[in-house]
């Protein structure tokens, strides 16, 4: 190839699956994320390892945390625009529907939107089809990338009208960034060594 | 398996999730994976953990000992079970 490097986009030979199993949140100050040798093109093939960075403890609260959500409500959607012909910008959208209007939802709410400004989350999901992604990761193989930040946008928390209607929160978390999510190819128990609950318990 | 590839003491209770594991880095024994990430992305900080970062040389009969030792393993499972078709 003279001019660009392009390879064509070849499909798995499997059942393609949709939805999204489960959905962690952590800071991401906290990890580090590397990637595993490139393929025979040189091109990436994901994250293959995560780590605590230096400082950051279990002791500490260094976890993911899930976010439980109404069965078959959790998902991401990503679009891409390139209106002026830079670089492309891919807006995440990750939703997932929390039931119950609480005083918990309330607090989860409030250290979503001061996260937003005095930090970072780092998103982790595994979709219906076992593959895990990462989005809103701050540091890879012990250097800080470029700014990838999310913050909730767009939520909207109803108690509903009668017994039937829906009480709870669709929560939206929307960021932007010049790519689509790395997926993590260190597999689950990889990532459920870093997964606890809201009381810092492994999960 | 990886007595070649040892972690230093102090790194032996560190925690890094890779190869479907999170298992404390002390109790692995698929050091030479984290080695060839760590290597593939030349991340310092992994790279310190390790006691001596043996040669590509030592890493690879490192490999293909462990998949010598599966094979056999594999191998000695299904001499013990024989097939549900065996005749005999």
């Amino acid at each position: 190839m003279l001019g660009v490097t392009i390879k064509g986009f070849v499909q798995q030979c499997a059942v393609v699956t949709g939805g999204v199993s489960e959905l962690w949140v952590g800071d991401a100050e906290d990890f580090d994320f590397t990637e595993g040798a490139a393929d025979a093109d040189g091109d990436s093939t994901g994250y293959a390892s995560v780590a605590r960075r230096t400082g950051a403890t279990a002791g500490g609260g260094a976890y993911l945390y899930p976010i439980q959500s109404q069965i078959e409500t959790l998902g991401v959607d990503i679009s891409q625009a390139n209106a002026d012909g830079s670089s492309s910008a891919y807006e995440y959208v990750i939703s997932a529907r929390l039931l119950q209007m609480s005083q918990k939802m309330t607090n989860f709410g409030k250290k979503l939107d001061a996260a937003s400004i005095c930090g970072q989350l780092v998103w982790v999901w595994r979709n219906n089809d076992g593959k895990i992604f990462v989005a809103g990761e701050k540091y890879v193989a012990g250097a800080k990338i470029v700014g990838f930040r999310f913050r909730q946008d767009g939520s909207k928390t109803q108690t509903g009208k009668k017994f039937t209607d829906f009480n709870g929160k669709d929560l939206s978390i929307k960021g932007t960034y010049l790519r689509e999510p790395y997926e993590f190819t260190g597999g689950i128990s990889a990532i459920s060594a870093f997964v606890a609950d809201e009381n810092g318990d492994s999960v | 398996m990886s007595q070649l590839i040892t972690v230093k003491a102090k790194y032996r209770d560190t925690v890094i999730g890779f190869n479907n594991s999170g298992k404390p880095l002390g109790l692995r024994d698929d050091l030479h994976l984290l080695l060839e990430i760590a290597k593939a992305s030349n991340v310092q900080y992994l790279l310190d953990m390790f006691e001596e970062v043996p040669s590509e040389e030592a890493i690879v009969e490192e490999k293909e000992k462990a998949f010598i030792e599966k094979k056999k393993a594999v191998k000695k499972r299904k001499q013990k079970s024989p097939p549900n078709n065996q005749s005999e």
